[in-house]
C-alpha cells in the first residue's frame, strides 16, 4: 500500500530517530505524556519547526489540513472574515460547507476568533480543514483532548477516505485510529496497527512459583499486584497453556512499555 | 498571497482607533502647527511601521504565524505578502502626502521631492525592520523600532532642510531603497525559513 506520509530518522530537540509510515486512507494516533515529543513530531511533519535531521516525505499533491492547539487565527477577525481569507488561499474552498460546519460546531460567523477558547479555536481549525479538499488531516490535541475530536476524525475517515495523523495524550484519545504509536522521552517505543499490537502481546499474571520458572527478561513492565505479578509479554514467547494470558488493551500495552522505560531510566540514574 | 494581505488589513483595521488616531495626529500636527511637509515625510515610515508591527504582533499573539506554515503557501509568498502590505501602506501615506500638500499649498515640485524622500525612508525602514521582526519577533523588535522612531523624530524636526536633496539624488535614493527592499525581502525569506514555531 502506498504511504501518504513517511518519516524516517527524525531528529529535533529531544525527538530522537523517530520513524513511522502512514498508509493512504489510514490513521495513526501518536500518544504519550507531556514532553514526550508527540507535538514536536506533528509540528515537524507540518513544517512548523525545522528538523535537525531525518526525512519527512508526503505523497505528491497531498493537501494537508492542520488542527494544531496553539496555532490559530488572528483574534480580531470574525469567523466569516477568516472564511473569506481562506477562500483566497485554497482553490478547493467551499464557503457553503464552511458555514454549515461552523453552525454544526456551534460557532457563530460573526464571532471574533479571539473570543474563542482553546476548544473553540480547535473547532474553528477543524472547520477550516474540512471546508476544502484535505487528503491528510493532522491533529495535535492539547493535554485534555476534547471528546468530539475522535468522533470527527472517524466521520472524516469514513466520509472522505483520507488519512489522519492524530497526536494526543492518552491511548483512549487515539482509539479512533487504526494504528498507534507510543512516544516516550522523544522516542517512538512502538508504532503498529492496533490489531497487530493486540495480537502480538498478552498480559500475563504470574504467581510466585511461576515467576521462578520464567525468563524475566521477557517480561515487559512487570509490576506486583494483589493477584500476582502482571506484565506484558510477546505472545510467541509464552505459548504454553499453563500461563494466565489475556488480550491487552492499548493503554495496558503503553503502560507496560512506559514502566519498562522508567525502570531503565531509574537504573541509569536518569 | 491575496488572502494574507486581506488578513493584514482586517487585523490592522480592527485597531482603527490607534491607526486613525495616529494619522489624525500627524496630519493635524503638520497642517495646523508645524506646517512643514518635511515633517510629514519623515513621519511616513512611522505610520507604515506601526501598521506593519500591528500585523506582525497579531500573527504572533494568535499563533497564526505558526498556522500559516501549514497552509499551501511558500515562505516566499508569506514574506512577499507582508512586504506588499507595507507597500500598499506606503502608497496610502503618499496619497495623504498629496492631501497635506494641497492643505499647505506647497509647490508641487517641492512636494514631489519630499514625497520621494518620505517614500524612500519608508522603504528603508521596512528593509531594516522586517528582517528584524522575522528574526526576533514583534516584542523584541520594539527596541529597534524605538531607536528608528526617535531617529525619525530628529529627522522630522529638521525635515525641511533634508528633503531638498535635488531631483537626481531623490531618484537615486528611491532606487537604492527599492533595491534594498528586494534584498531585505530575500533575507527575510531565509530568516523565516529557519524559524521554528514550537
Amino acid at each position: 500500500m502506498q504511504n501518504i506520509l513517511s518519516v524516517s530518522g527524525l531528529d529535533y530537540g529531544n525527538v530522537k530517530n523517530v520513524s513511522f509510515e502512514l498508509p493512504r486512507s489510514g490513521s495513526l494516533g501518536l500518544f504519550g505524556e507531556n514532553d514526550s515529543g508527540r507535538s514536536a513530531v506533528v509540528r515537524l511533519v507540518l513544517g512548523m519547526i525545522r528538523r535537525f535531521g531525518g526525512e519527512i516525505s508526503i505523497a505528491e499533491n497531498t493537501s494537508v489540513g492542520a488542527v494544531v492547539a496553539g496555532a490559530g487565527f488572528p483574534g480580531s477577525m470574525t469567523l466569516s472574515q477568516i472564511g473569506r481569507m481562506l477562500g483566497m488561499i485554497h482553490d478547493s474552498w467551499d464557503s457553503g460547507k464552511y458555514s454549515a460546519l461552523l453552525a454544526e460546531m456551534g460557532l457563530g460567523e460573526k464571532v471574533k476568533s479571539g473570543a474563542l477558547n482553546t476548544d473553540g479555536q480547535m473547532r474553528l481549525a477543524f472547520c477550516a480543514a474540512m471546508a476544502r479538499r484535505t487528503d491528510l488531516l493532522v491533529v495535535d490535541c492539547p493535554p485534555d483532548c476534547p471528546s468530539w475530536v475522535g468522533e470527527r476524525v472517524m466521520s472524516y475517515l469514513k466520509e472522505t477516505g483520507g488519512s489522519v495523523l492524530l497526536s494526543a495524550r492518552s491511548a483512549a484519545d487515539v482509539a479512533c485510529c487504526d494504528r498507534a504509536g507510543l512516544m516516550y522521552a522523544g522516542s517512538l517505543l512502538f508504532c503498529d496497527s492496533v490489531r497487530a499490537l493486540k495480537e502480538m502481546y498478552r498480559v500475563i499474571t504470574l504467581d510466585e512459583k511461576e515467576m521462578q520458572t520464567v525468563n524475566r527478561r521477557k517480561l515487559i513492565g512487570a509490576r506486583r499486584t494483589a493477584s500476582g505479578t502482571k506484565a506484558l509479554v510477546r505472545r510467541e514467547d509464552f505459548k504454553e497453556n499453563r500461563f494466565n494470558l489475556s488480550e491487552p488493551t492499548l493503554a495496558q500495552i503503553a503502560g507496560c512499555f512506559v514502566r519498562r522505560e522508567e525502570a531503565r531510566d531509574a537504573r541509569f540514574g536518569l | 498571497m491575496r488572502g494574507l494581505v486581506y488578513k493584514d488589513f482586517k487585523t490592522v483595521l480592527s485597531q482603527y482607533i490607534v491607526v486613525f488616531g495616529l494619522l489624525a495626529l500627524y496630519v493635524g500636527a503638520t497642517v495646523f502647527f508645524i506646517k512643514s511637509l518635511g515633517f510629514f515625510a519623515s513621519m511616513e515610515p512611522v505610520l507604515m511601521m506601526v501598521t506593519a508591527m500591528l500585523a506582525f504582533g497579531y500573527d504572533e499573539k494568535s499563533g497564526f504565524n505558526a498556522y500559516v506554515r501549514t497552509l499551501p503557501i511558500s515562505t516566499a509568498q508569506i514574506v512577499r505578502a507582508r512586504y506588499l502590505f507595507a507597500l500598499i501602506m506606503i502608497v496610502f501615506t503618499a496619497v495623504l502626502h498629496v492631501g497635506v500638500t494641497l492643505a499647505l499649498g506647497t509647490p508641487w515640485a517641492e512636494s514631489l521631492e519630499s514625497l520621494a524622500f518620505g517614500s524612500s525612508l519608508s522603504l528603508l525602514f521596512a528593509a531594516v525592520m522586517f528582517p528584524v521582526l522575522y528574526s526576533l519577533g514583534s516584542d523584541k523588535s520594539r527596541v529597534v523600532f524605538m531607536f528608528l522612531f526617535f531617529g525619525m523624530l530628529v529627522l522630522g524636526s529638521r525635515g525641511d532642510y533634508i528633503v531638498h536633496l535635488g531631483t537626481a539624488a531623490s531618484i537615486g535614493l528611491f532606487a537604492a531603497s527599492c533595491v534594498l527592499v528586494c534584498v531585505s525581502s530575500a533575507f527575510s525569506v531565509r530568516l523565516l525559513d529557519r524559524r521554528s514555531f514550537a
